[in-house]
């Protein structure tokens, strides 16, 4: 039985050992991909899309909220409509 | 003189919330648990280890930035709900946030997808354009969804205020 762990364990390990090394490979080359002289337009192409969300979101968010500055503060309970419909 | 409501304190901070959390849900759905969707695997096909490493990096990145809409949400959320003038409303909420799943999906579909082409949701095929036409359908669904919740509240509140 014991014989059969020890087996168990060097066959894990033995198995994994090419994957450790090649993350301690991989790792460099990941970096110098990732981090490339593109890194900032490219992080500007994934971001568009959320940009232009928060945009609009923040848009909505002060579309009809500017004449209601200066009463912040009072709890939304106070509200005439404060409970769901 | 009636004060006048307003309600797009509401639906802003919702469609942030929509946003942020369709993001997240996108990114351990269909990046981590089904390993599809990759932020950049239509540039760079995540077939070794180097470039599955890379995509999951820019992954990151995405879920760092709807981790961040998602806070941006709560906080204006909060400020939403200091003020007397705001109804609140669970059902607009909901709405404002299906919605705002329902913008991501089509936003970011139409823009990475189809106009940038930076990755596609299922890009192990030949034929790529179902799947990502189920996404921005999916995302049409949502949205319509959305609005029609917004829109029951607002007809509800305005025969309230009739009668």
């Amino acid at each position: 039985m014991r014989s059969l762990s020890q087996l168990t364990v060097a066959v894990l390990l033995t198995s994994t050992s090419s994957i450790v090394a090649a993350c301690a490979r991989c790792r460099p080359s990941v970096r110098a991909q990732l981090y490339g002289p593109d890194f900032a337009s490219t992080l500007l192409l994934l971001m568009l899309p959320l940009l232009i969300l928060v945009a609009v979101s923040i848009a909505v968010y002060f579309w009809d909220a500017a004449s209601g500055q200066g009463r912040e503060g009072a709890g939304r309970w106070q509200s005439k409509h404060g409970v769901d419909p | 003189m009636a004060e006048q409501t307003r309600r797009g304190p509401l639906i802003g901070s919702g469609l942030l919330l929509g946003v942020g959390l369709g993001g997240l849900l996108d990114g351990i759905v269909f990046h981590q648990i089904l390993q599809l969707h990759n932020m950049l695997s239509n540039r760079l096909p995540p077939d070794t280890l180097v470039a599955a490493k890379v995509n999951m990096a820019w992954d990151g990145y995405f879920h760092a930035a709807v981790w961040l809409v998602t806070v941006l949400g709560v906080s204006l959320l909060f400020r939403a709900a200091r003020r007397v003038d705001v109804p609140w409303s669970g059902r607009t909420l909901l709405g404002a946030m299906l919605s705002g799943w329902g913008l991501f999906n089509a936003v970011e579909g139409v823009i990475d997808h189809h106009l940038l082409g930076l990755h596609h949701v299922f890009e192990y095929t030949t034929n790529q354009l179902p799947y990502d036409l189920a996404f921005l359908a999916s995302g049409g669904l949502l949205l319509l969804i959305g609005w029609l919740l917004v829109r029951d509240v607002r007809m509800r509140d305005g025969d309230a205020l009739q009668r």
